[in-house]
């Protein structure tokens, strides 16, 4: 498979199809979130995952060469996910559930020396796999400090309610956070072009596409 | 005709405006006030600050107007002077030192979205009720190292310092003894309040981080009782003090949309890689800084302090007796029109480098928590500013504050809602466009957010 972009590419799967890179994923989930950030994830053996990780839901694994390095989970929102299910007062209008929005959940990557790209290439590759979904939103769960974020690297976002306190972390900090979306149209979000160029130069194999396992070439 | 009593009726209707009109209508140097046989000058020359804040105790003490204060802050260094005093002030400056404290800025930050959040579920609110109940969080953070006050706690500790201040206030600087009915129910008041606080403090001894300023406190061998004293005093002092001014900040921002979306803009540009505010832009963020200073200077939340001639001593070219007060007063200072033009408006073009600026005091004994506070401060204009947007506040103008042992704001109400996502969008360089969102490592996030709910 030629790898483009310095080395990164990509694979889209869900678990039924793939359970040993899935089960890779699940690996790197409890490094990066437990072991690493110290977040407080129901694991096993070496494994972190929750009910969201079930049949419905998309896998995307980023690879450094042959190292997975980081990535994220997407699941539809015609189907249950964590947002709507676990924090349903975070919306004063409805949660979407519909075929073109999907929410976006266990988005990191490892640490290394090469992070800050690796996490822009997962951003890439968020929203390369939104546009080739057909997605018209990305559903997402986040604290403040995230937003903020993402109005600095230009990307527009619409909330569905306030920001509330829902728990606190393990440094006993309060956890601001709110739900909301990230639209997709470049007219709403012309911000997303950069990452959008970006996530058309990753190789990507999409195993899980309706069509059949396809090859998204660069 | 003046008599040795004929302020005394003036100062207790309203003393901020009786200090304000006798300081700003006299000659500088020390103006006499009739308040009791004892003499009482107000300092209104900031020329005589100085030499009056950084005399030896031996020849200006603290005073017998701040032992009124024994009932309820026993033997804090607030009261103590001599080496005692040092000693202690030692380990708190090392813990309130604004270098100190930089490193509790996420979690001051996280505290201060915490409040924001449940504001804005309300919708409208008094400042003043929030604004204490966060900076008695922001202190036990300074202190203890994490917050470690459960909201029963603080709920208690807050009525209590509300059930003693006024019965302070009222005797700090009476003239004639009370009855002895009053002065039962007085006493019996505040017995209530301080085993309320002094309960408090004692279930927070025992959550206190290993390097928290509480262990160094503890390191003096001090005994019990003066370490519950020393608590009580940083909790009073810290977060009372502090409440006031964030409040009228919140009043300023209220008034003034644009200046609350300046300081919007320029919490922006003050977000790291990981979303958070950085240090090192927030110590170049003028705008926000600047509004702190100029809140501070229109409401000093220590809006009076005294001292006491120890033996006799010539200041301003006027001999003092042993046993005269000398009353300094920022909140008449920094109003007066010969150091600030146009002193009642909110300016935001104003230079502070004069003695007449003294929101924290001066000399040995200036507020230990001023780094603290400063930078609490800043945190709260540029954090609610960065998320929220005030649409309006009752009354405007604000009355004027109520004179207690600080400077009270009076009710207001503020109307908040959800600052949509700035339409200018900032241009960053392109070093910038190369630093994607990396949480830190104890950062929250999606998954831990979803972990902590269940």
């Amino acid at each position: 498979m030629p790898h483009s972009l310095d080395g990164y590419h990509a694979l889209i799967t869900r678990e039924e199809l793939d359970p040993e890179h899935v089960g890779a994923m699940l690996r790197l989930r409890k490094r990066l979130f437990v072991d690493h950030c110290g977040w407080l994830l129901s694991t096993t053996g070496d494994v972190e995952r929750d009910q969201f990780d079930c049949w419905y839901t998309e896998h995307c694994l980023l690879f450094s060469g042959v190292d997975l390095v980081g990535g994220f989970r997407a699941i539809r929102t015609d189907y249950p996910y964590l947002t709507k299910s676990v924090f349903p007062q975070l919306a004063v209008r409805r949660f979407p559930s519909r075929r073109d929005a999907w929410e976006i959940s266990r988005f990191g990557v490892l640490p290394g020396v090469a992070r800050s790209r690796t996490a822009r290439v997962n951003y890439a590759l968020m929203f390369r796999f939104a546009e080739l979904r057909g997605a018209a939103a990305l559903v997402a769960l986040a604290d403040l400090s995230y937003e903020r974020f993402l109005t600095r690297m230009e990307i527009r976002t619409r909330r569905y309610g306030p920001p509330q306190v829902i728990g606190n972390d393990r440094m006993g900090r309060p956890l601001t956070a709110l739900a909301g979306e990230i639209p997709l149209g470049l007219s709403d979000n012309p911000g997303l072009t950069k990452f959008l160029d970006l996530g058309r130069q990753l190789e990507i194999h999409d195993a899980s596409h309706v069509l059949g396992r396809s090859s998204i070439p660069a | 005709m003046p008599h040795m009593f004929s302020d005394v009726r003036a100062f207790q209707r309203d003393p901020l405006r009786l200090l304000l009109t006798r300081g700003n209508e006299a000659e500088s140097g020390l103006v006499p006030l009739r308040l009791g046989p004892a003499p009482v000058f107000l300092v209104n020359d900031p020329d005589l600050l100085r030499p009056i804040l950084k005399a030896p105790e031996t020849d200006i003490g603290k005073g017998k107007l701040i032992k009124k204060l024994t009932p309820v802050l026993g033997r804090s260094s607030l009261m103590l002077s001599g080496e005692e005093h040092k000693r202690r002030r030692t380990v708190l400056q090392k813990h309130m030192a604004k270098g100190s404290v930089e490193k509790f800025l996420p979690h001051m930050c996280a505290e201060i979205r915490a409040v924001g959040a449940s504001l804005a579920r309300l919708g409208s609110f008094d400042p003043h009720h929030v604004t204490a109940m966060l900076a008695l969080r922001t202190i036990c953070v300074a202190i203890f190292g994490s917050q470690v006050m459960s909201s029963g706690d603080e709920e208690a500790l807050v009525q209590a310092v509300g059930v003693i201040e006024d019965d302070l206030a009222e005797e700090m600087f009476r003239a004639l003894p009370f009855g002895p009915v009053a002065w039962y129910r007085r006493r019996q008041n505040r017995v209530c309040a301080k085993l309320a606080m002094s309960t408090v403090v004692q279930r927070l001894r025992s959550k206190a981080g290993s390097s928290s300023a509480l262990r160094d406190l503890e390191a003096l061998g001090l005994s019990d009782r003066d370490l519950e004293d020393e608590i009580l005093t940083l909790l009073l002092a810290g977060h009372h003090t502090t409440g006031s001014t964030a409040a009228w900040m919140f009043y300023q921002m209220a008034a003034d949309p644009a200046l609350m979306d300046d300081i919007a803009d320029e919490a922006a540009e003050c977000i790291g890689d990981d979303g958070e505010l950085r240090l090192d832009a927030v110590k170049r963020a003028n705008l926000s800084a600047t509004f702190v200073k100029e809140v501070c200077r229109l409401y000093p939340s220590a809006w009076w302090f005294s001292r006491e001639v120890m033996r006799p001593v010539t200041i301003g070219g006027r001999e003092l007796k042993v046993g005269t007060s000398l009353l300094i007063c920022p909140w008449q200072l920094q109003r007066d029109p010969r150091h600030f033009p146009d002193p009642d408006r909110f300016l935001m073009t104003r230079r502070y480098n004069t003695d007449a600026y003294i929101p924290f005091g001066a000399g040995p004994r200036a507020c230990a928590g001023m780094g603290v506070a400063m930078l609490e401060l800043q945190l709260l204009a540029l954090e609610i500013a960065a998320a929220y947007r005030f649409t309006a506040v009752s009354p405007n103008p604000a009355p004027w504050p109520k004179a207690s042992v600080t400077l009270i704001p009076p009710p207001m109400t503020i109307d908040i809602e959800v600052r949509e996502m700035p339409s200018r969008i900032l241009h960053l360089g392109e070093g910038a466009e190369r630093l994607p969102y990396i949480p830190s490592a104890s950062a929250a996030s999606i998954s831990s957010l979803h972990s902590v709910s269940q």
